[in-house]
């Protein structure tokens, strides 16, 4: 890589940080709103009781847990997109690693806290910690869930590294700069350090899969340990595990595009990662598809007893007009826009994805509602409606998202330098002339 | 160099501080199963329900929800109107089955479901964070949870116990819970007591005997006799609660 | 100074083990602090009444039979094959002296259960002899007490007769059939936990291990840094 793209390359990686522009704000104001809307929603539930919610003696879970599942399972972008990549020796991940790793962390910290909004009494949370039963899909998940993000935020914090002290070199001293330099570690590029640092990193892409396999495995043995007939199946776990990729991958592109258009990083993300991202999306996807053929096909054989009533509810039942729109209009449609040749594919990509991502959210919706709503007894069929204390909540928790990017972008860089050096090689020595413009330590 | 720990020595520390916890957690199960060994039980509550003679006039539930002081739509025990093949319906109450391979019992994160020496269920509504994975993987919806308030107000003067767990606590899990509460003084359960048809015996499976507040019964010849059988015995949940099958039989009033 | 911090973190992992997993891996049924507390006061013994003596046993009314009514012979006798029980025979006979045919007899066991009950064993017709009998394996050890009450019939009024026995033989206890694969998936827990603590023992390595590395090879600081 030669010097003059190498520094336009971490000129515009740097761009965000300390830009605190009108664009910048009003995000960030509007997605405080929608948050602190959230917040307000949630107190409100807990003064009185999760009677305001929807929620009743037939189906006891609802929204939130469907976020819960969701939101873990867009963290999955990271892992997919940041480990695996990286042990596959992709180079081309090297713009989109940072992103899809902040992404991944912000998903998972928004999803993590949705099992306590969940809770009857939340100020009894910590007792799953004292009172802790291994025997409990409630426990490992929360022993899961908290590695995961132990792991993820090291996974994010290593390859900052050098990215930190490549930002600390370029500010004015201020305090700011040394938070910086402390976090960096004094890092200076020798080979040694450069080794270990490859040796950590290698260490926990390798680590991060496993884990991120356990969790949404726990997260989908919640459901698949019950003896429920929608639930307990198992290629539960199998499934959830690839759902959670799927949507993971649909939101990086999805977040990628946006970055990409507001930070104005066209000449390093270009259309060809749009192209190699497709194709990730396209293999989870049929990958997806295969497991749902194979689970509704050993179901639907047979026809027994405990499975039939919620195979008939969602193939020609009341949840039919859902799970058709989620197999069309949420997978195969899709799928196929983007894998088709032509013209305007980041539109189309980025469409797909969001497509992908509602209908991961539908399929969410699918699972858990119908399983909690059939008949376990000789009544009826349960019933479901969200009031608008779970839709506010769930708005909330779906803007923490961009904000708390928003935020990390503006001090971290956008994209991982230390990444692209260490993909297309060191550049030659640079001037001192040549030290970007852009080194400021404050708001402009 | 100095002060870096060799992976060697990183691996070592490790596997020691594994084998260390793992051997401290088998500690409490040595002396917990010498225990278990001395106090056998001396009561297994059980529950036969007999179809032939309910009628569906719910004074079980309604006698449940005033003992306990329940809301509404607390039904500990649930009388279902199941329509059978020849067009015909019978009432089929359901209690909480206590099972012995109870799923509720497994899934509870923090054992506020436990069960006792007498094989009853029970929750500690003082322990019960509210997750609710209990009621979802109940087979028998058995279980209930408090979204509002109960309809009376605390006592200050009596704790509420998971034995006698009134008034229910808001954001917690309820169930039936064979009124134990009321067994310990020798009184029969709110519902057994209840039924204008007889139609629900309590019984103890150490002692073999069953009454239903007016006649005594063989529990183990009773249950063979009747040919009595368990609800969705097939999930392995090994509930308590036996049903005597029938319908269709013109009750003897 | 590391040997320490080593022993430290060894000791309250394990206090940690014992009190935590360790604890929730009881059997919960015989967790101790989950002694069963009744809402009532005076609970006493109650709850696990069998043939044990209760604290205050509800009066029971004496069974006595009618004056004018048949006499109740009853007798009790240890079965010919031992795993059967016991054989309890009775023998109606009118007040005159004649033995009741086709009477309708029905033998009971005296239980406490819920106060005192009479526990129905079984039931059968007097022979010409007036002699009926049915065979009886009590479900405990202990005094048995049994109840035959004659149902009446003709002129005859219905009446009672009763015996008492120490049963050395009893049916075999009540035990639940829990499926054998439980015992075994007790221990997988363990082998999570395990598992666990090498993962975290990794991500702390990746962690710790790297950032001391990277401070450690940081070299002399630069000039540019020494204006900071």
């Amino acid at each position: 890589m030669d010097a003059r793209t190498h520094d336009s390359y971490v000129e515009r990686a740097m761009w965000p940080i300390g830009r605190g522009d009108r664009k910048f704000w009003f995000s960030v104001v509007v997605l405080s709103a929608l948050v602190a809307a959230g917040l307000y929603a949630y107190v409100y539930q807990v003064q009185r009781g999760l009677w305001v919610t929807g929620l009743n003696q037939k189906v006891s879970w609802g929204f939130y847990i469907i976020n819960c599942v969701f939101f873990i399972g867009i963290s999955y972008g990271g892992a997919m997109t940041s480990a695996i990549l990286r042990l596959t020796n992709a180079k081309w991940r090297a713009p989109l690693t940072r992103i899809a790793e902040a992404t991944a962390v912000a998903a998972l910290l928004v999803g993590a806290i949705y099992p306590i909004i969940d809770l009857g009494r939340p100020d009894r949370f910590l007792y799953v910690i004292q009172y802790a039963q291994v025997g409990s899909p409630i426990v490992w998940d929360l022993v899961a869930i908290s590695t995961y993000m132990l792991a993820s935020l090291v996974f994010l914090y290593l390859p900052l590294i050098p990215d930190l002290a490549t930002t600390r070199d370029t500010m004015r001293p201020s305090f700011l700069r040394r938070i910086y330099g402390a976090l960096a570690l004094g890092w200076r590029g020798t080979i040694g350090q450069e080794r270990t640092l490859q040796r950590g990193i290698a260490v926990m892409a390798v680590l991060i899969i496993p884990l991120a396999v356990s969790v949404h495995s726990v997260l989908a043995w919640l459901f698949a340990v019950t003896v429920r007939g929608g639930w307990h199946s198992t290629i539960f776990a199998p499934l959830f595990v690839l759902a959670a990729m799927l949507s993971g991958v649909a939101a990086v592109i999805i977040v990628v595009a946006v970055f990409r258009k507001v930070y104005g990083l066209q000449q390093f993300i270009t259309r060809k990662h749009f192209r190699y991202l497709s194709y990730l999306l396209i293999a989870l996807g049929m990958g997806y598809l295969y497991f749902m053929v194979s689970e509704y096909l050993t179901e639907g054989y047979v026809l027994d007893a405990d499975t039939t009533p919620v195979l008939e509810a969602i193939f020609i039942g009341a949840y039919a007009p859902a799970f058709w729109s989620f197999t069309i209009g949420g997978l195969l449609f899709p799928l196929a826009l983007a894998a088709l040749p032509g013209r305007f594919l980041i539109g189309r990509v980025c469409f797909a994805s969001g497509l992908v991502i509602a209908g991961m959210w539908l399929k969410r919706f699918l699972i858990v509602v119908p399983g909690m709503a059939e008949p376990m007894m000789p009544w009826d069929w349960g019933r479901y409606a969200p009031t608008w204390v779970e839709v506010t909540i769930t708005v909330g928790t779906a803007a923490a998202i961009p904000l708390i990017l928003i935020l990390f972008f503006r001090f971290f860089p956008v994209m991982s330098v230390h990444e692209m050096e260490e993909v297309e090689g060191a550049p030659e020595p640079r001037h001192a002339a040549l030290v970007p413009s852009y080194a400021s330590g404050g708001d402009e | 160099m100095a002060g870096q720990m060799s992976r060697r020595q990183l691996l070592g520390t490790l596997g020691g501080l594994g084998t260390g916890v793992l051997a401290a957690g088998f500690v409490p199960i040595a002396f917990a199963e010498a225990e278990a060994a001395e106090t056998g039980p001396k009561r297994q509550w059980a529950m036969v329900i007999d179809l032939r003679k309910c009628d569906g006039c719910k004074a079980c539930t309604k006698a449940c929800q005033e003992t306990h002081h329940l809301p509404e739509s607390f039904e500990w025990i649930k009388v279902f109107e199941v329509h059978d093949k020849q067009g015909g319906s019978f009432f089929m109450p359901r209690p909480c089955f206590q099972c012995e391979n109870a799923p509720c019992l497994k899934v509870c994160p923090v054992a506020a479901t436990f069960k006792t020496n007498d094989g009853v269920v029970l929750v500690d509504q003082d322990r019960c964070i509210g997750c609710r994975m209990c009621m979802a993987a109940c087979p028998y919806g058995a279980r209930y949870f408090n979204y509002g308030d109960p309809p009376i107000a605390s006592n200050p003067f009596q704790r509420p116990t998971p034995e006698f767990p009134v008034p229910q606590q808001k954001g917690t899990v309820g169930k039936c819970m064979f009124c134990v509460h009321r067994s310990a003084n020798g009184e029969l359960p709110a519902c057994v007591d209840a039924c204008g048809m007889k139609a629900i015996w309590i019984g103890d499976l150490v002692e073999d005997v069953a009454t239903n507040g007016d006649e005594t019964v063989r529990l183990s010849t009773f249950i063979k006799e009747n040919d009595a059988f368990r609800y969705k015995e097939e999930l392995g949940t090994g509930p308590r609660v036996y049903y005597i099958a029938g319908h269709g039989q013109l009750l003897d009033y | 100074m590391r040997r320490i911090v080593i022993a430290l973190a060894a000791v309250s992992l394990a206090a940690i083990g014992l009190l935590g997993p360790g604890r929730s891996l009881l059997p919960v049924s015989t967790q101790p602090a989950r002694a069963l507390a009744t809402a009532a006061p005076d609970a006493a013994a109650a709850t696990h009444a069998g043939h044990d003596a209760v604290s205050t046993p509800a009066a029971r009314p004496a069974i006595v039979p009618p004056a004018d009514g048949a006499r109740v012979i009853v007798t009790t006798r240890s079965a010919t094959k031992v795993e059967q029980g016991y054989v309890i025979e009775t023998r109606i006979v009118s007040p005159d002296g004649k033995p009741v045919n086709e009477a309708l007899v029905r033998f009971y066991d005296l239980v406490d259960f819920f106060g005192p009950r009479e526990e129905l064993i079984g039931s059968a017709r007097t022979d010409g002899q007036g002699n009926a009998a049915i065979t009886y394996l009590p479900a405990s050890l202990g005094q048995s007490e049994i109840v035959v009450r004659f149902a009446g019939q003709g002129s005859l009024v219905p009446s009672v007769g009763t015996a008492t026995f120490e049963a050395t033989v009893a049916a075999p206890p009540y035990r639940s059939d829990q499926p054998g694969l439980l015992s075994f998936t007790r221990l997988v827990p363990y082998a999570a936990g395990a598992i666990l603590l090498a993962v975290w023992g990794l991500i702390a390595f990746a962690l710790f291990a790297t950032a001391r590395g990277i401070a450690v090879r940081a070299g002399p600081k630069t000039a540019k840094e020494d204006a900071a």
